[in-house]
């Protein structure tokens, strides 16, 4: 089986607020990403060649891709977690530190598979998203559809208490 | 920050000018069959097609998602796009008994081998 050249889009080189306090193993994986881009740009579009740069992984290791944004009202969390379960996540406050995590079993096992591919990436994971003091942890909700995990922080003036698990529910 | 998000809503608008991703996927044969599996977050079911043309099967689907607090965004680490892939198809497969399935976000595509590709048990007769 053959798979076929698609280019990608160069990723803006933004700079966003939280993004650089991060996890810095995955900082300087798309920072290794990036210089990839743009050394092979320079060979024009035939030599871009899309499986050098897996978005979101770290060489196997299971790193969801999350997204972060706030209105007045709210702040909003949005994990891709393709592939799990909703009983395979947890989501729990601590300290003002929303952390996601979770398993993706190895599905591998079965000896009569003869693998062309393997890109996907399983294992555990945890991601730590700090949040600012003024959250109504009581209003927390967690929702999972499609393999995206929606986590939606209400604020409010008062400081949040610690330690709370939060429900994921389907949907 | 504020032009950052409405671009983002921009693209929603118009599929084909979202970006285009390759999702990762895993591949494997099995004495009666293939199975690839694709990664596509977000994707909804309505958002999927799968077309196959000239033993070639192509997979593409459209991540809209547009954030539900339309506020600042803090992270981006991902974004709507569109994800493509395709595959050529071995000549033991039997086309007309593709199956596809999605579920949390992840593709299965189900490829059974034609009847004379399969292993089968020869019955020896004694003499």
């Amino acid at each position: 089986m053959a798979f076929e050249l698609v280019p990608w889009r160069r990723r803006r080189q933004s700079e966003l607020a939280w993004s650089r306090g991060g996890n810095p193993f995955l900082s300087l994986q798309r920072e290794i990403d990036r210089l990839f881009d743009e050394f092979l740009e320079d060979f024009g579009p035939s030599l871009r060649w899309p499986s050098l740069r897996r978005r979101g992984r770290t060489w196997g290791v299971m790193v969801p891709n999350v997204d972060v944004s706030e209105t007045d009202q709210e702040i909003e969390v949005k994990a891709d977690l393709p592939g799990l379960d909703e009983k395979d996540i947890e989501v729990t406050l601590d300290e003002n530190v929303l952390t996601i995590r979770g398993e993706k079993k190895e599905e591998r096992e079965d000896r009569r598979r003869d693998y062309y591919l393997m890109e996907r990436a399983y294992g555990s994971f945890e991601r730590a998203i700090p949040l600012p003091g003024n959250i109504d942890a009581g209003g927390i909700t967690a929702r999972f559809r499609n393999g995206v995990l929606t986590v939606r922080i209400p604020k409010t003036g008062q400081e949040a208490r610690s330690g709370k698990r939060i429900p994921v529910k389907t949907g | 920050m504020t032009t950052e998000v409405s671009r983002k809503e921009e693209k929603v608008a118009r599929v084909e000018d979202l970006p285009v991703y390759v999702p990762p996927a895993d591949v494997y044969e099995t004495p009666d069959h293939y199975a690839v599996l694709i990664d596509l977050p977000g994707v909804a079911e309505s958002d999927l097609e799968l077309s196959l043309e000239e033993g070639v099967l192509r997979i593409s689907g459209v991540r809209r998602e547009p954030h539900e607090a339309q506020g600042r965004l803090l992270v981006e680490e991902w974004e709507p796009c569109r994800y493509q892939r395709s595959f050529r198809l071995a000549t033991d497969c039997d086309t007309g008994k593709i199956e596809a399935t999605l579920r949390n976000g992840v593709l299965t595509v189900t490829i059974p081998k034609t009847e004379t590709a399969r292993p089968r048990k020869i019955p020896v007769k004694a003499e």
